[in-house]
């Protein structure tokens, strides 16, 4: 017998007992996940000679003629949108065509209870290639208590900065706030910019009106609205500078071993009726332990966290109080991780 | 119930399953459900991982068959459906082994020496690119076209990663010795 033979004989394991139960069980709690599809059987070097033919096409028509019309109101907003970096990039380049469906049901019981203001900072560290790692930037998260329109709320600001030795840090987005209604945790108002723009958005029951305004030499101003997909007490998270918040979130959540859910996020509406702000987030709890990070030791769950079929991010949340403690992602040669460097109230 | 049953009863199943069905999806987790199970766990490295994959195949199946046109073999759809999954699962880095979690403690503790020195530990040695080539190849019995797809390579590269996994096996086992 070769060596090939014995491979072919490893033992595996065979599955537990439960897992029909456990697969049955989910169906029945009405769980679905949408699977891979097959590729197309259109070989790779066809692909690759359409790609190739559909570039040459692109660059024979961005380079006829050098000058350039009118702004068209439509793409100015993208123009504009585009060049300012609190705009999150993947939102305004969202995937026309049908949204993309929430793989589980949404999340409904949330225990406002636990919901608690504070300071969380984390420091965000990327590796490239497992040898190049940049450790240089740095969020601060608020969380405080506040009022909205005479009812109670919750007032939540970021600060990202660059942190570059021993110059001073550098703050590398503009200041924001949103007020976040108290037991549903559904944003109300939005707000980010200061002298040179103000991005504003306004949340009723089922619209989200947003307003983009411009100073300077040449003022622009920008205005659009879209209906808000789910139940009108389901929560909402912000996209924020490219990730969504989840920190209120978090706490409030009854997470266990099978724990699973999605939640809509709203990013940026434009002003393109086929191009959707609103993103199912799915988190799913995947398994549980203690990780050790600036801020202290925590017992976690672990959480994948789906945006896209091609987007995951690890999350690993504190059993106790509901704490973003950890986030990792991986792509093919990179990894990014945030930890949890302070936190006020101090870490237990 | 059984899938090996005529053809008949095959699609009235696969009609079932697509529906939703639960004694349909029983019985094809019966039928398929361990070997699946062992593809899976071959390709992701952990038993938990191995679950996961194979809970979520189950309970995306009905959704999923509504694109399975009947041509072919029902497992070898399943097992490409499966692979695909954990594929993902490994692409995304998901694995439990890489984290300290539940069961921390025990993957600090070195492997025992009869672990160390078989084939399997040798296997469990080999990075994911490279061990996914060797088992959907050597164990399953893939054609390097098929796997070049699955894994969204050329054939060429399918074939150079199994030289390398072959070669380093080698010398791991070697070295063993």
């Amino acid at each position: 017998m070769t060596w090939k033979d014995e491979l072919r004989r490893i033992p595996a394991p065979e599955p537990p007992q439960d897992l029909l139960e456990r697969i049955l069980a989910s169906r029945a709690a009405g769980v679905r996940v949408v699977l891979p599809e097959e590729r197309s059987t259109v070989s790779r070097r066809t692909a690759l000679l359409v790609t190739a033919a559909a570039a040459a096409v692109v660059l024979v028509m961005s380079t006829r003629g050098g000058d350039r019309g009118p702004v068209d109101p439509e793409n100015g907003y993208q123009d504009i949108a585009a060049g300012l970096s609190f705009l999150p990039p993947d939102a305004m380049a969202q995937e026309a065509g049908p949204p993309r469906r929430p793989r589980y049901q949404p999340v409904k019981s949330l225990r406002v209870a636990r919901a608690h203001g504070g300071t969380w900072t984390y420091q965000t560290c990327t590796v490239f290639d497992d040898v190049l790692t940049n450790c240089r930037g740095r969020l601060t998260i608020t969380v405080a208590d506040a009022r909205w329109e005479g009812g109670p709320a919750w007032l939540v600001s970021h600060q990202q900065k660059s942190v570059r030795g021993r110059a001073p840090d550098t703050l590398r987005t503009p200041p924001d706030s949103t007020y976040f209604e108290g037991s549903t945790l559904r944003p109300m108002y939005a707000a980010q910019g200061g002298v040179k723009f103000r991005f504003v958005r306004r949340f009723t029951g089922d619209t989200v009106r947003e307003a983009l305004d411009i100073g300077g030499a040449h003022p622009r101003s920008w205005r659009a609205s879209a209906g808000i997909p789910a139940a009108q007490d389901a929560p909402l998270v912000l996209r924020w500078a490219g990730r969504v918040d989840l920190t209120l979130l978090l706490q409030v959540l009854s997470l266990d071993r099978w724990w699973r859910g999605s939640v809509y996020s709203v990013g940026v509406v434009g002003p393109d009726p086929s191009r959707t702000a609103f993103a199912p987030v799915d988190l799913r709890v995947v398994g549980s332990g203690r990780i050790e990070v600036p801020a202290g030791r925590f017992e976690c769950w672990k959480v994948e966290l789906r945006e896209s079929p091609e987007s995951m991010l690890t999350l690993w949340v504190s059993k106790d109080r509901g704490w973003l403690v950890k986030t990792e992602q991986q792509g093919p040669d990179w990894r990014a991780e945030s930890a949890l460097i302070s936190a006020t109230p101090p870490a237990p | 119930m059984s899938t090996s049953a005529g053809n008949g009863s095959l699609t009235s199943l696969i009609a079932e399953a697509r529906a939703g069905s639960p004694d349909a999806l029983s019985a094809l987790y019966l039928e398929h459900g361990a070997a699946l199970f062992r593809l899976a766990f071959r390709l992701v490295g952990a038993r938990e991982d191995a679950e996961d994959v194979v809970h979520d195949v189950f309970v995306g199946l009905p959704g999923a068959l509504q694109r399975y046109e009947e041509r072919g073999r029902l497992v070898g759809w399943l097992k490409r459906v499966t692979a695909r999954v954990a594929l993902m699962r490994l692409r995304s880095g998901r694995r439990r082994r890489e984290v300290a979690l539940d069961n921390a403690a025990e993957q600090a503790e070195p492997p025992r020496a009869s672990e160390r020195d078989g084939l399997q530990a040798a296997v469990n040695t080999l990075p994911d690119h490279l061990r996914a080539v060797l088992v959907l190849k050597e164990i399953e019995g893939y054609a390097h076209g098929e796997i070049a797809e699955l894994l969204g390579i050329s054939e060429g590269a399918s074939r150079v990663r199994l030289t390398r996994a072959l070669k380093r096996l080698r010398n791991e086992l070697e070295s063993g010795r």
